[in-house]
């Protein structure tokens, strides 16, 4: 029982990393109807953002971290206007071969930056842990689920509860209509690429004390947060936490009990499965075309 | 469009500047070629600068140019200034083919790449270039598969299984092990062949655990761990990072020293791995191609690295920087730069000491057999002794 625990944790502790990262694949799909694979490595950017404020002005992990978070919604406006505004018109395939560009020289960038040397960060509570039972549970996994749930929520009063989050929502659902009735289009375009920069950057503070910060730390989350949404359902935001926690359980429950060589494997293999069987994801919804 | 004729001096600039391309054509050629005696010599270095082995490049590429600068204030080579000529491999296989194609002939030897999988890539090319090639993989086929210019200065997997086995089972007498690797050429290559060597020995395999590289959550793994009958656990994990989280995560599950003799391979003793592993791999046993303490050149070596470069030395360090000063040494030898006069002058160095511990190449191009058995006290590899092990005949597991 105490290893179905201990295999529970660590299944919601990484799934909730990939949903953090996939609900901004969500976000920025939805309005504007693109793949970022870029997006982990703002993760990425976003660990390193927090590697100088902790190691250059000595800021605490809580500061440090909010701090990040402000640099990456800046970087997501600057990531927003520089890489989709000028491609905007050309269709989606510039546009998401300029996001692989862009996270190669990300990770290109860092490394001529930092070097290529890890780093190891301190979390909130140190090297801190408790147990439920004799399940171990990791106070920096703790501390990220929890902070899911916040976001989770956070998400939900903004997008349903204000005039800003109603109105990027109308830009994701129909921009044409949005342009008609007023709305800023560009100006929500670019608030959803600084909010979505800046939900990556959260999960790359987040996990950067567990699993260090390093230029490669994106590219092993995007693929799975990709995976995520493709589960939850492309465009849905509940489905992109569904999703990513799903994944984490398959992937961990697989290694256990059926082989840990192949357990990136099983998450895929049920990627493929949705793909074939349910290509809406467990929450989106199935769009017909008429002949 | 008009074509304007050219007259006079005009001719005269075109036929200085054609005669100049010619002259700029000749002596690119390794062998032959008109240099003047102060040509520096070249020496190629594929290194991961970017990506996934990034790490172990950085401390390579650094070691080299250590090397590069004290032969250089002794005088250098034949009285000629060597420098290293590096290209980013971006730790893939294509980055090292790439690599190789853009360093060309020129070298007059390379210095890696240093993965296995990533040497199987290039290793038709370096035989059709016909160049002295010293790569750090350990994977024991390299040097037998009829290719005269891999030249290896590190021991290969069998000799570290030999190792491995007679420090656990031997030494400790522990029978019964897990083995978790990593499932690239060189972890599943070690592991194979510390499981041949456990049979040999008297020991057993209790759970054979293949990982990924660039893994983010270990906990099926040790949970696996926890439930085997294993008494000892070695792993070969090639990636610094994946050491990192699987050391830390290991003794998070509850897994210790006194629980469980571990016993790592040499990937997890680099110095990147030990930075992020922390106090998690004290009383973790390694056995190693390197160790700072091991010798007066180890130590040597160390403290100038340190100095000049503000690096620790480790296993990858060290392998490039005896790389580099045994082309220097063969070069001097054989009087030449020339790609088999070099290659003929290595296979002839005999107990030619270095950082590593002393080398002797056999005719396949290995020429080192050291290995240190050392143990992890406060997140540093203590020297314990050096394994003195026969020389181990070459066989295919696997």
């Amino acid at each position: 029982m105490s290893e179905v625990g201990q295999l529970l944790v660590a299944g919601i502790a990484i799934g909730s990393v990939y949903a953090l990262v996939a609900l901004g694949f969500v976000l920025i799909y939805r309005a504007t109807n693109v793949v970022n694979f870029a997006q982990g490595d703002l993760a990425m950017l976003g660990a390193y953002a927090l590697l100088v404020t902790l190691t250059v002005f000595h800021l605490p992990f809580w500061l440090a971290g909010l701090v990040s978070l402000g640099v990456m919604a800046v970087v997501g406006i600057l990531f927003g206007l520089g890489l989709y505004y000028p491609l905007r018109n050309r269709g989606f395939m510039p546009i998401i071969v300029a996001t692989i560009g862009a996270s190669v020289l990300f990770e290109n960038g860092i490394v001529a930056g930092f070097g290529a040397s890890p780093h190891v960060v301190t979390g909130m509570f140190g090297t801190g842990s408790f147990h439920i039972g004799s399940v171990f549970v990791n106070d920096q996994y703790a501390l990220l689920v929890g902070i899911l749930v916040v976001v989770t929520a956070f998400q939900f009063w903004f997008f349903e509860g204000t005039l800003l989050g109603k109105k990027m929502q109308a830009v994701s659902q129909d921009k044409q209509m949005a342009l008609l009735l007023g709305i800023p289009v560009g100006l929500m375009i670019v608030i959803t690429f600084s909010y979505s920069t800046a939900l990556a950057g959260l999960a790359g503070v987040l996990v950067s004390p567990v699993l260090f910060v390093s230029a490669g730390l994106g590219s092993g989350i995007t693929m799975n947060a990709f995976a995520a949404t493709v589960i939850g359902g492309f465009g849905d935001v509940t489905g992109a936490i569904v999703g990513g926690l799903v994944l984490g359980l398959v992937d961990t429950f697989g290694g256990a009990y059926i082989s840990f060589t192949y357990e990136q494997g099983f998450g895929m293999a049920v990627v493929i499965l949705f793909l074939l069987f349910r290509p809406q994801g467990l929450f989106g919804e199935r769009v017909a075309e008429k002949a | 469009m008009k074509l304007y004729p050219i007259h006079g001096l005009g001719r005269m600039a075109i036929g200085l500047v054609g005669v100049g391309l010619l002259v700029s054509a000749c002596g690119t050629s390794s062998t032959g070629g008109a240099k003047s005696p102060k040509t520096p010599i070249e020496i190629g270095a594929v290194v991961g600068l970017t990506g996934t082995t990034s790490t172990n490049g950085e401390y390579e590429l650094d070691a080299m140019q250590l090397a590069v600068k004290q032969i250089n204030a002794k005088g250098g080579v034949l009285g000629r200034p060597l420098y290293v000529d590096s290209v980013d491999s971006r730790s893939t296989n294509e980055g090292v083919v790439a690599a190789i194609d853009q360093l060309g002939t020129s070298p007059v030897a390379l210095v890696g790449p240093d993965l296995s999988s990533e040497i199987g890539a290039v290793e038709s090319t370096i035989k059709s270039e016909g160049m002295p090639d010293f790569i750090g993989g350990t994977l024991p086929s390299l040097t037998h598969e009829g290719n005269p210019w891999m030249l290896r200065n590190r021991p290969t997997d069998q000799y570290f299984a030999a190792a491995l086995a007679q420090l656990g089972v031997v030494k400790d007498g522990v029978k019964s092990w897990d083995v978790v690797h990593t499932t690239d050429s060189y972890g599943t290559s070690a592991a194979a062949y510390f499981e041949a060597q456990l049979k040999t020995d008297g020991g057993t395999l209790a759970d054979d655990i293949g990982v990924t590289s660039g893994t983010s959550d270990f906990t099926s793994a040790i949970s696996e761990i926890k439930s085997s009958s294993a008494k000892g656990l070695v792993t070969f994990i090639t990636l610094a990072t994946d050491n990192g989280v699987f050391a830390t995560q290991l003794r998070q599950l509850g897994v210790t020293s006194s629980s469980m003799l571990w016993i790592a391979a040499q990937p997890t003793i680099s110095a990147p791995s030990l930075q992020l592993a922390g106090s998690n791999l004290n009383g973790v046993y390694s056995v190693s191609d390197y160790v700072a303490t091991a010798t007066p050149e180890a130590t040597t070596f160390a403290a100038d690295l340190e100095t000049t470069y503000s690096l620790t030395a480790d296993v990858n360090a060290a392998f490039a920087y005896d790389a580099v000063e045994i082309i220097a040494a063969a070069i001097t030898k054989a009087g030449s730069t020339s790609h088999s006069a070099v290659r003929n002058a290595v296979l002839a160095l005999k107990n030619f000491s270095d950082a590593q511990g002393p080398v002797n190449f056999n005719q396949y191009g290995d020429g080192d057999s050291t290995v240190y058995i050392v143990e992890i006290e406060n997140g540093a590899p203590v020297y314990q002794t050096t394994v003195a092990l026969p020389v181990i005949p070459y066989i295919a597991v696997g």
